[in-house]
């Protein structure tokens, strides 16, 4: 595993934070014993990341020049080391690092490509471009409204997510809405701020806290350590418990009205899952197959890289340990307003993305935007730099989904939405930069399903009719 | 965010949204219908609605509550509900998803969802719970309330004792023998009467009959309304109240029968709303929400611009709001009077922020407002002024459109797609007075300034307070111009400041409805936004510009909608 001094992951996992000690244990993996029945078989899984970053991009950094294999990052995405000059306070150099062109030859930049827009008339490009990321839906402003349909990653982790201890994990990385406050324009938050939906378009629940999503990944026993006696029985008596509410719950459903039913469905529905979950956990081989390290501890909103390099982190241990091969991350929440002010931008996210061509607010949001194209290239060094269990990268059997709710965040268009893939796992040709010409979000989650052995991937969402040629 | 998208087009509707007649006109109909509902004699809305109440009696039909539906716990409800069932202090729903949120709330019944994700944290917290249980010694006044006998030694006749007094409580409700059976097996199956003891109970709390509130029909064809059950009540109203399950004195009364007659029902929510402690619980969910107060957990001003708002003056501006609102629920003010206060709640830190007069001590206490700029009682919180603000600057629309949203209920129809939203785009704008821009915004679309008068208006009237409250003469562009009018059916009313737009607000009609509406919204789970005349009635029968916060609380539940339920259509329901 080479790493560089400076940005080695000691460095930054390491330290107080927020007065909480955050620290996540490296997973030396060369030491690891086998995954046993992955590794007796040689083949590795594959895993999906779904990647959405608030209040679009200063789309002038991010488009790139020329087209195939002989293209330029923009300046987002570019050489690290960028001179600034804008009056704004200092740049850290500890919150700049290599951009994407470091690994230029893992990532696909996609342009011209168009989401869907929220209801007819209806503002609220945010919540529109939300609720609609992964769905190629359309966002209705209804008070109990669903996506009405599953998200890509939702699909993908039905097929290849069933055997792992978690069948999928949908994360945050911002504190979601206290109840009294409305999304964009008013609508629920329920759609207008989640990505991840499951086949009745209800929002799969997004965990915001590091030590909360390490506890279900790493903890109860369910990433392969050997579980002791009294594990086993919770087990058996946690099953004991679901089988009698579930025979319950069924007869229970005679008694209700119409209107009730629908809950208990659910209800059911849900206890089943946990059921088989739990059956899943137990059939897993004993053995040590991750160091996942200890549990991080609450990272400030106002502290720099460390808050998302714990989160990225998380990610990388996931994929490696086999905790679960589908993820999705909403790094802020829709229309976040939190402050940058580590790297000199000072004010709201948002309200900085509506810059009207003021210098100031471009100035920051060009920081913003760059900083954390510094940070994804970081992930994906990471999984770079990861074997896995067939002798490859992580990231050669990883496929990640990045891109945002609108374009241009002061313009809130919808089309020409800035879109990155990284890693090998769809097979797509790597290291270009395609046009897509206004082919629709729905026909490249054709492409990705398809890649995944999703059944019946012909269609998706509302627009997605067929998948986009030249890819692979 | 919220205020920059809405800061657009609409159409002429929206003048007429605010100052619109048909909101008292449509109290009328309502009276009606409750009447008509004749459901009982004792109806408290009939009864009540004295204005309206003869009218409906001879009309037929049943009355319309609207479809209810099973409600799940949210998480408020889940922790508090374990604290009375189980004597602990732990709060493991704090762990749980997020509840999804509707209208505002976190109570809607068809929001709140059950996914796996929950059902593991519902599955972990009972091991944690019930193992605390049996954790406590012999003579803990919980254990010994469950454990009437020596479960191990005793029998199966003595487990079932025992079930059966945990799963009433939990359950909330009588259990019949029957549904108990598969528990008492649960408990002889484990490998030691303790372990199956233990997975019993938490298969007992583990239960859609916990985690939900279930209400019956007698007939399921039959969609005519009819009275909840007396536990079904209890636990409507203790939930709503109160946040957790009935007490004892409650379900006692439930069980006895008294809940169905007004007088039994009245005297358990005056008791209910007479206890300080637990109506906090109130404050903290209904009123929060309602007020949007923890918006103010999340807002960011520009430490820059604002070097004076810290941590502090940010948790006082929380509990400045709710010490507020609980002092409405016991000081017999009439709601309207929440717009003039002569009071507001401060600590030291807090009135220094304000420039009120000084404050000792980090706790705080009731402050006289009288003759300040902070006299305007709600439009001077801090938690709405601070919280209804972008970080560099104030929102006039955002303030603008809290007001017509959360005390009015006329949130102006959202404008078309295809306006730009944004007043400070282009280069310059910045450099103008915000009454400028929004003027030059009023008039960009065909529609726009139809809506935005009445939401810029209401907004710019507390321009005197900048983007953390704080009271200001001037900025800098000069002395704040904080005069504009609202329209209404007499003509227009104009106002300058804060002070004199709260007088304007506290006359309108529709201010005690819409609170109304919110408590309903809050308590029964469900939208009454399509239909007026159910909180127009019950605002009616609490006396509209007269009724006290409480007394609006007490009216609520003493309703038909409150008290009623009914079986829904094939047609209405929704998955």
């Amino acid at each position: 595993m080479k790493m560089s001094k400076r940005y080695g992951r000691r460095a930054f996992l390491r330290g107080s934070v927020g007065g909480a000690t955050a620290l996540i244990g490296l997973p030396f993996l060369e030491s690891l014993a086998p995954r046993t029945a992955l590794a007796q078989s040689g083949a590795a899984p594959k895993r999906f990341l779904g990647y959405w970053n608030p209040n679009g991009m200063y789309m002038p950094d991010w488009r790139p020049t020329g087209t195939g294999t002989n293209f330029t990052f923009g300046p987002a995405m570019g050489a690290m080391g960028r001179v600034w000059n804008d009056g704004l306070p200092a740049f850290p150099t500890t919150e700049d690092g290599p951009g994407l062109d470091s690994v230029k030859d893992k990532v696909l930049v996609l342009s011209g490509l168009q989401n869907t827009l929220q209801e007819n008339k209806v503002p609220g490009d945010h919540s529109g471009g939300t609720g609609s990321f992964m769905t190629n839906r359309t966002v209705s402003k209804a008070a109990n409204a669903t996506m009405k349909g599953p998200s890509i990653d939702f699909l993908i982790a039905k097929t290849i997510g069933q055997t792992t201890k978690r069948p999928y994990l949908a994360m945050g990385g911002e504190v979601g809405r206290p109840a009294g406050v409305f999304c964009d324009s008013g609508f629920a938050c329920s759609v207008g701020d989640h990505i991840s939906f499951d086949d009745s378009g209800n929002p799969v629940p997004r965990v915001d806290n590091a030590g909360q999503i390490f506890d279900q990944l790493f903890t109860g026993g369910g990433t392969g350590g050997t579980p002791d006696a009294a594990a086993m029985a919770r087990r058996k008596q946690d099953s004991s418990i679901l089988d009698l509410v579930r025979t319950e719950a069924t007869s229970l459903q005679a008694k209700l009205s119409r209107q009730d039913k629908p809950r208990v469905d659910e209800y059911l529905t849900s206890v089943r899952e946990v059921e088989r979950r739990i059956m899943n956990v137990s059939m897993m081989p004993s053995g040590p197959m991750c160091s996942p390290g200890t549990k991080p501890g609450t990272i400030g909103l106002d502290q720099g890289r460390q808050g998302i390099d714990i989160m990225h982190e998380l990610m990388a241990l996931a994929f490696q340990c086999d905790a679960t091969r589908v993820i999705s991350f909403q790094w802020g929440n829709s229309t976040s307003n939190r402050p940058h002010t580590f790297i000199g931008a000072s004010g709201g996210h948002h309200d900085i993305s509506h810059h009207g061509g003021d210098a100031t607010k471009v100035a920051k949001i060009k920081r913003i935007d760059y900083w954390w194209h510094r940070r994804f290239a970081a992930l994906i060094t990471r999984l770079k730099n990861m074997t896995d269990i067939d002798g490859r990268s992580v990231l050669d059997n990883t496929l990640i989904f990045q891109g945002t709710d609108v374009s241009d965040g002061d313009k809130h268009n919808h089309d020409d939405m800035p879109v990155l893939l990284a890693g090998g796992a769809a097979g797509f040709r790597l290291g270009q930069h395609v046009n897509t010409n206004g082919a629709w979000f729905g026909s490249l989650f054709i492409n990705i399903g398809q890649a995944f052995g999703v059944p019946n991937m012909t269609m998706f969402g509302e627009q997605g009719k067929g998948a986009i040629p030249g890819l692979t | 965010m919220l205020g920059a998208g809405l800061l657009s087009a609409m159409s002429l509707g929206c003048v007429g949204a605010v100052g619109d007649p048909a909101a008292s006109g449509s109290a009328g109909t309502g009276g009606g219908t409750t009447g008509s509902a004749g459901t009982t004699a004792t109806t408290g809305g009939a009864g009540q609605n004295g204005t309206t109440g003869g009218a409906g009696t001879g009309v037929g039909g049943p009355l319309d509550v609207g479809v209810s539906t099973a409600t799940r716990l949210n998480r408020t409800q889940f922790n508090n509900t374990v604290h009375d069932l189980l004597g602990t202090t732990a709060n493991p729903a704090d762990s749980f998803p997020a509840d999804e949120t509707a209208l505002g709330f976190d109570t809607i019944a068809g929001t709140l969802r059950v996914q796996p994700e929950r059902s593991e944290k519902y599955l972990s917290a009972s091991a944690d719970l019930i193992n605390e249980l049996f954790a406590k010694p012999a003579t803990d006044a919980t254990w010994k309330r469950y454990f009437t006998c020596d479960y191990a030694t005793a029998g199966a006749t003595c487990q079932r004792t025992i079930l059966k007094a945990f799963a009433t409580r939990a359950w909330r409700r009588p259990v019949d023998d029957a549904e108990l059976n598969p528990y008492v097996t649960l408990v002889g199956a484990g490998p030691t009467p303790k372990d199956g003891m233990i997975a019993a109970m938490r298969a007992v709390i583990v239960s859609a009959n916990f985690l939900y509130r279930f209400e019956r029909d007698p007939n399921i064809d039959d969609t005519k309304a009819h009275r909840l059950n007396g536990y079904e009540l209890a636990s409507r109203l203790s939930y709503f109240l109160w946040g957790t399950m009935p007490d004892d004195t409650l379900f006692s009364a439930a069980g006895a029968g008294t809940l169905m007659d007004d007088a039994g029902l009245k005297t358990q929510v005056s008791r209910m709303l007479s206890d300080q402690t637990r109506v906090q619980v109130l404050i903290d969910t209904f009123g929060a929400q309602w007020l949007g107060v923890n918006h103010m957990l999340q807002v960011t001003p520009d430490a820059t611009a604002f070097p004076m708002f810290n941590e502090p003056v940010r948790a006082a501006m929380i509990s400045e709001a709710k010490r507020f609102l609980l002092d409405f629920m016991g000081n017999n003010k009439a709601i309207p009077q929440m717009l003039s206060a002569d009071f507001t709640y401060a600590n030291s830190a807090l009135a220094s922020f304000y420039g009120l007069p000084a404050v000792q001590g980090t706790a705080l206490v009731r402050v006289p407002t009288t003759g300040t700029n902070r006299s305007a009682g709600l439009l001077t919180l801090g938690a709405f002024l601070a919280g209804e603000s972008n970080p560099t600057r104030t929102s006039p629309v955002k303030r603008g459109l809290y007001v017509l949203e959360r005390l009015l209920c006329s949130a102006p129809p959202p404008p078309p797609g295809n306006v730009n939203l944004n007043i400070d785009q282009g280069s310059g704008l910045e450099k103008l007075p915000i009454r400028t821009r929004l003027q030059m915004h009023q008039m960009k679309g065909s529609g726009c300034a139809a809506c935005h008068v009445v939401m810029d208006s209401i907004g710019l009237g507390l321009e005197n307070y900048d983007a953390v409250g704080r009271y200001r003469a001037s900025d800098e562009f000069g002395p704040i111009n904080a005069t504009g009018m609202l329209p209404a059916s007499g003509g227009a009313q104009s106002f300058d400041g804060a002070q004199q737009l709260s007088t304007v607000l506290a006359g309108r009609a529709e201010l005690v409805p819409c609170i109304v509406e919110k408590m309903l919204t809050f308590g029964v789970g469900r939208s009454f936004e399509s239909d007026h005349s159910i909180r127009d009635a019950v605002a009616a029968s609490a006396g509209n510009g007269t009724a006290t916060l409480r007394g609006a609380l007490e009216a609520v539940v003493m309703s038909d909608a409150f008290r009623n339920r009914r079986a829904a259509l094939a047609t209405e329901v929704k998955p």
